[in-house]
């Protein structure tokens, strides 16, 4: 059986809709991973929603919604980097990793499991405290790297030292979640 | 995310800056469905549909919701739909397409702003108020005529009270929603109002208002009235109201009191033509005083 993304009929653009909401947070992850920027990750997306829409009676029904959307994205993301003289900077070897990982995602929601999103929920509950101190004052709380650096009483390096050993920690979590997940 | 130079432009690898990226999403909106994205996204492609070149079904007879209010009275599940709600409440046609989003019976344009963050602190008191709708965890959903617009925005403020102890009329039109200290006005005790001046009549299509909301409570009597007169003496038009047992004189309300959130109350302006607003309160389930964050009135702006 094709999983839910693969049975999208081109004429049926309802189902656009719904798959529209199921993949948009993990669009924005990709764009922003790729842009580096909230802002531009948002117009990315949108724009690709956009295309695809437009194009929608082309889509492939070989390939999955997300992937499909990915690759609009790469290509808005290329576009958006020549319009202002930026060199790309995540080599293909990269882009193929990250391609496997939302893969991934994709594939653990559509089975009706937790998503990526509420999965990092309960990783982030299991960090050790001094990297999820660190990670929520500069993620949630928006604070300046050297204000947590002299709350925390560290260098900031040793900062972002603990910011790094925190996305390790957490991606390995979510690979474990996601390869392995929860039984009902 | 502000600026955090430092640390925003150092090179990550691979999976460092998916992770990064990751993170900085989660913090955004947490594991729930984007709502204002979504919300803009139903936006687009409505206007992609009027594009020419794009294959588009004939227009059919669907009958679709007008304007009104998507999540008052208890409506917040509705809203959970967002922009999965603009299509997918259009079941008449497998290709419905474009379709979705040319009736003649047109939405408009959503209606967007910024929400303050999420900022509740202390213990929430006891709210012993009959039907009350509890906070949404989600934005409203409200179309509104093209060419809406926010009216308010600087706009002389008065009020029953004019001489506030805490905070300044201002507050009231400078864009700031936030709950924290300083931000808000605080007026007496007992039904009090506060007046907006638009400076000129126009059609209003939605008042959107915010209370305190950093503590879980609901205002007593929120009435909200459009008039020509600064006096609101010579004719009045309410478009809320949840007064549920007339001690405010105006009538029992029809509407629900609800829960103050960053969200705030969106009132259904109805296209009603009139250059004041005002808005009643009479105290809150948690103390006696009256307060006032943000209020954004929007409607048509006249040439």
């Amino acid at each position: 059986m094709n999983p839910p993304s693969l049975a999208i009929a081109p004429a049926d653009r309802q189902t656009f809709a719904a798959q529209a909401r199921d993949h948009h947070r993990c669009l924005l992850i990709y764009a922003r991973a790729l842009a580096r920027n909230e802002a531009t990750a948002a117009d990315l997306v949108q724009d690709a929603f956009v295309a695809a829409w437009r194009n929608l009676g082309r889509f492939d029904v070989t390939r999955d919604f997300g992937a499909w959307l990915r690759g609009i994205i790469r290509n808005k993301w290329r576009e958006y980097l020549r319009r202002h003289a930026r060199e790309v900077d995540v080599d293909d070897a990269t882009l193929e990793a990250w391609e496997c990982r939302f893969a991934q995602w994709d594939a653990t929601r559509d089975t009706g499991n937790a998503d990526v999103l509420d999965s990092l929920d309960d990783c982030l509950k299991h960090l050790p405290d001094s990297m999820g101190e660190a990670v929520r004052r500069f993620y949630y709380q928006e604070e300046p790297g050297e204000k947590i650096a002299t709350a925390l009483g560290i260098d900031t390096a040793t900062l972002r030292k603990r910011l790094e050993r925190a996305r390790h920690a957490l991606r390995s979590c979510l690979d474990r979640k996601i390869l392995t997940p929860a039984q009902p | 995310m502000k600026s955090n130079l430092q640390f925003d432009n150092i090179s990550l690898d691979g999976d460092d800056r998916l992770m990064d990226a990751l993170l900085r999403e989660h913090a955004r909106v947490g594991s729930h469905a984007d709502e204002g994205f979504l919300t803009r996204l139903a936006s687009f492609l409505d206007e992609e549909c009027e594009s020419p070149g794009i294959a588009i079904s004939p227009a059919s007879t669907v009958k679709r919701p007008s304007h009104r209010l998507a999540w008052s009275l208890g409506l917040a599940a509705t809203v959970a739909l967002a922009a999965g709600l603009i299509w997918q409440s259009q079941r008449a046609g497998p290709s419905a397409g474009c379709r979705l989003v040319q009736q003649s019976e047109r939405r408009g344009m959503a209606l967007l702003t910024d929400f303050p963050p999420e900022l509740i602190e202390g213990t929430p008191k006891a709210m012993s108020v009959p039907n009350l709708v509890n906070a949404p965890d989600q934005a409203p959903v409200f179309f509104v005529p093209q060419g809406t617009a926010l009216l308010s925005r600087e706009k002389k403020v008065t009020s029953s009270d004019d001489n506030p102890i805490i905070g300044s009329l201002d507050l009231i039109t400078d864009g700031d929603k936030q709950a924290g200290e300083g931000y808000f006005v605080e007026l007496l005790d007992g039904l009090q109002w506060v007046q907006i001046d638009l400076e000129k009549s126009t059609a209003i299509h939605a008042i959107w208002l915010w209370h305190y909301h950093s503590q879980r409570r609901a205002y007593h009597d929120v009435i909200v009235q459009i008039s020509n007169d600064p006096e609101f003496k010579t004719g009045f038009t309410t478009v809320y109201n949840n007064d549920y047992d007339n001690s405010a004189k105006f009538g029992v309300g029809r509407d629900n009191p609800y829960v103050e959130s960053r969200f705030g109350l969106l009132v259904d302006g109805k296209g009603t033509k009139g250059r004041y607003v005002r808005l009643y309160s009479n105290g809150n389930t948690s103390n006696e005083m009256n307060h006032y964050i943000e209020v954004e009135v929007y409607g048509i702006p006249s040439k």
